[in-house]
């Protein structure tokens, strides 16, 4: 465009009122709106960790002796970050508009597969978690051309040929927990480690920031985004939809693959029926993240924080004598609070 | 009782109306009223605040201050209620005629809920027949064309009123509509209004509204600024109190035509250099052997009945809609096959879809978002999206090209219009395209923007971009386009050049056509 045009577009205004002044109202009572919309656009922001700090702050005058407490607080970080990186993975499709239902059983097979390769067949433990990792993504492809190719919606693909998975992992391990005598360098990934956090939390918060970057700082992570916003108009806007679906979930069966490794790790063993309990955690934590830090997108600060609201939560609450139903209750209970609260100010907005 | 007869009772009462948005006033003390058997048209600007007085109404927004009285008639009479036909018809494409009208009416039920089928397929089919509607009740609504679609949504709300007369307000009733089927709208609507229902429509083909309606409210910037009667009043003076009396707005249709015509004089189009679009061959669905050479320079226009694939022809080009055989080569490059809109974007030719809500803009993410969604890769810069420089760099753009707000944080949504297509045209700016493929580039665009969005494809083909227009609106066709070809039933059927390029030429072309060559 010349400049010339430009100056002519420039002066070309149109008469919507975008000018404040003869609105006849006085500047103040408009700069105390605007000022109240963005008070309440960060109330909302920060809902999570608000909530978060709430909670530790009760539970630390609650149970000063154990709740705020070195070992207590590792100890959360080092039994929720297999269910942390499950989250991060089931993160991506949906950034996309796409579900991955099938994270939680290949965190089962994942973890199945990493035994019975190593235990039972003799293999390497490392070789064995790197082509656990691989097979995972391999699901990831097939899942992905079940969506893309089959045109099946993810949520029924994922369904499919998750519970597909969860036979299959009976299979491989001939229906029994598989358990033997791993390396300790392997376990001590899932254990102990420095200040008593395991080496597997750093693991998962360096997938974290590693999908920070990937999602908000590039150009694909916005257009992953877009697609998931409107896909048909990302389309038509050159997005390249069916490259960006494969990636996300060949991307979420990997790092699912990669929890499955670890939960092995930690436990020392692998239990066929581990897997399918941490599916629901970890989209629900996505689903809870979606409401804050940057309301309305699914995004990976927000999935963290909230993991670690409910974990701390739970944790608090047995310390506090809660009964073993409270957590799911509790986990149940805040999310609906949470995107209510959020769908309820969006409608009013 | 008036001098004409009809009966001046007031339906539905707007008192003091003033709506108040993060300390913007878009409504202002506005006062309405809907009489019995009276059709009142409702028209602005866009930005004016038709949409939230609509919405008002609808119960969608609460009013910041004021309000709406329904008026009961009688004692024990219920209130007259409102019924609603918004843009998006709220129709289920899947589902029957009579399942939609169902959706909104209720269903006829018999002992244990069963429902009577039966007789709400003979209700259904009266009504229908009623609206002057030769379609079946149990077909599905997918199968409907487009005027058909519109008036089953006019049936239905008009049924959904009950026995009682009631309110029906139309956002917009004959947007999208070709020319011919208007009138199959306007006789719905008068015949909504004569069994003593108030109709309330809003309008931006001023025309039309004053065609139709009897009194014709207009506002400007939240108010109403004019209310009058159709009978004694011109497009001139409608346009007139949209737009003010300022001289720089562009006051009424024949400056809008001018202004787009008078773009038209400066450009040749450069037929000596290779074609920026070369289409050889090109079989799709509903299209047959169609060969076409876009010159750089030359905005190219092309229309059609409806259903002569001329939006199809448009999906081809930018990579939209896979074509059976035929070639396609940009700019004197490869003949390629495209097979999604990347791959054409990537050869130079951009794309602005026709259905701008769904196609066009991704609704829920913001103009900066939006208007770099094509081009993020150059804001991707030591490893980081450069948010701040694409956040300036949108607010210089859009400043260029006149969009309002100036907020590149606003959702695409929240924009009116025309102001959403000027950020569909930002976005395609920054592709800097060899061709650019514009379907029904106006639709839902106040005559105001108009010539400001022509302007923009007028620079663009002087920059050297061969420029292809779809639209079925003859008036814009002949006053955008250098050269126009004509489809009938997927094949090219007319081509006409320079001084060729007048209403009656292009319009009989399109009328009959009929098949001719190049004269």
């Amino acid at each position: 465009m010349t400049s010339d045009a430009v100056n002519q577009y420039a002066e070309m205004d149109s008469p919507v009122p975008d000018a404040a002044p003869e609105s006849g109202r006085p500047a103040q009572t408009q700069d105390a709106g605007v000022r109240g919309r963005r008070l309440a656009g960060l109330a909302e922001r920060l809902g999570v960790p608000a909530l978060l700090a709430a909670l530790m702050i009760w539970f630390s005058i609650a149970r000063p002796h154990t709740f705020p407490t070195e070992r207590n607080l590792s100890g959360i970080l080092s039994t929720e970050y297999v269910l942390l990186l499950v989250a991060l993975g089931g993160l991506i499709p949906l950034v996309c508009g796409e579900f991955d239902l099938s994270i939680g059983y290949i965190l089962g097979f994942s973890s199945m597969e990493v035994a019975v390769l190593s235990l039972r067949h003799g293999i390497n433990v490392w070789v064995a978690a790197g082509i656990t990792v691989l097979t995972a993504m391999v699901i990831g492809v097939v899942n992905a051309l079940f969506v893309l190719r089959a045109h099946i919606s993810s949520f029924i693909a994922t369904l499919a040929s998750g519970t597909l998975l969860s036979g299959l992992t009976l299979l491989i391990s001939k229906s029994t927990i598989v358990t033997g005598t791993l390396p300790s360098s392997f376990l001590n990934l899932g254990n102990g480690g420095f200040g008593g956090v395991a080496p597997g939390v750093f693991i998962a918060l360096g997938v974290g920031l590693i999908l920070l970057y990937g999602l908000e700082h590039t150009p694909v992570g916005r257009r992953l985004e877009a697609v998931g916003q409107g896909r048909d108009a990302a389309r038509l806007a050159g997005v390249g939809v069916d490259r960006l679906v494969f990636l996300s979930l060949v991307m979420s069966a990997g790092i699912a693959g990669l929890a499955g490794v670890l939960n092995t790790a930690t436990q020392g063993s692998a239990d066929p029926g581990v897997g399918p309990s941490f599916l629901l955690p970890a989209l629900a934590a996505s689903f809870l993240g979606a409401t804050t830090i940057r309301p309305g997108r699914f995004n990976v600060v927000g999935t963290i924080l909230s993991i670690l609201l409910l974990a701390v939560g739970v944790n608090g609450l047995s310390q506090l004598g809660a009964p073993q139903w409270v957590r799911p209750v509790f986990d149940g209970g805040v999310l609906l609070l949470a995107v209510g609260v959020t769908q309820v100010r969006a409608k009013r907005r | 009782m008036d001098e004409t007869g009809v009966s001046r009772t007031a339906l539905v009462e707007a008192r003091g109306l003033t709506k108040v948005f993060d300390g913007v006033t878009v409504l202002r003390d506005v006062d309405l009223d809907i009489y019995a058997g009276e059709i009142h048209a409702l028209v602005g600007a866009n930005g004016s605040g038709k949409s939230t007085l609509i919405k008002i109404l609808s119960g969608y927004h609460q009013p910041s201050s004021g309000r709406v009285i329904a008026i009961p008639r009688t004692l024990g009479e219920r209130e007259p209620t409102l019924a609603f036909v918004h843009q998006d018809l709220a129709l289920i494409e899947s589902m029957s005629v009579l399942e939609n009208v169902a959706l909104s009416c209720g269903y006829t039920t018999g002992a244990l809920r069963r429902i009577r089928w039966k007789s709400m397929r003979e209700a259904a089919a009266t009504l229908l027949s009623e609206f002057g509607l030769s379609v079946k009740a149990t077909s599905t609504v997918g199968s409907l064309g487009g005027t058909e679609r519109r008036l089953v949504a006019i049936a239905r709300a008009t049924h959904s009123l009950g026995q009682d007369r009631g309110v029906l307000v139309l956002d917009e009733p004959t947007a999208a509509l070709p020319p011919d089927e208007v009138h199959r709208v306007f006789e719905v609507m008068e015949l909504v209004a004569r069994r003593g229902s108030g109709v309330l429509f809003v309008s931006h083909n001023l025309a039309e509204t004053l065609s139709i309606a009897r009194t014709v409210t207009v506002l400007r910037d939240g108010r109403v600024v004019a209310r009058v009667q159709a009978a004694d009043s011109s497009v001139e003076d409608l346009a007139a109190y949209m737009f003010g009396s300022g001289g720089e707005a562009l006051v009424h249709a024949d400056e809008v035509h001018a202004a787009v015509a008078a773009l038209k004089a400066t450009t040749t189009a450069q037929k000596g250099s290779p074609p920026a679009m070369r289409l050889q061959g090109i079989n799709s669905l509903r299209l047959k052997n169609i060969d076409i050479d876009v010159w750089p320079g030359e905005v190219l226009g092309i229309t059609g009945l409806v259903g002569c694939g001329k939006s199809e022809l448009g999906r081809v080009m930018a990579g939209a809609q896979a074509c059976t055989s035929g070639t396609i080569s940009v700019h004197g490059g490869k003949p390629l096959r495209f097979t999604t809109p990347g791959q054409a974007l990537d050869s130079g030719v951009a794309y602005v879809p026709p259905d701008r809500r769904r196609f066009g803009g991704v609704l829920t993410m913001d103009a900066r978002e939006n208007v770099t969604l094509g081009t993020l890769s150059s804001f991707f810069q030591q490893g980081r999206l450069r948010k701040g420089k694409e956040l300036k760099s949108v607010a210089k753009q859009m400043v260029e090209v006149g969009a309002v707000p100036r907020n590149p944080r606003q959702k695409f949504a929240a924009f009116s219009g025309g102001n959403q297509q000027k950020l569909v045209f930002a976005r395609v700016l920054r592709m800097n395209p060899r061709v650019v493929v514009l379907d029904d580039p106006t639709q839902g665009v106040d005559a105001e923007t108009i010539p400001e969005l022509y302007r923009f494809v007028r620079e663009m083909a002087d920059g050297g971009c061969g420029v292809v227009v779809i639209t079925a609106d003859l008036d814009e066709l002949v006053d955008v386009s250098d050269r126009v070809i004509v489809l009938k039933d997927g094949e090219q059927s007319e081509e006409l050049e320079g001084e060729q390029v007048t209403m009656e030429k292009v319009g009989l072309a399109v009328a009959h056509g009929r098949r001719a060559g190049v004269r």
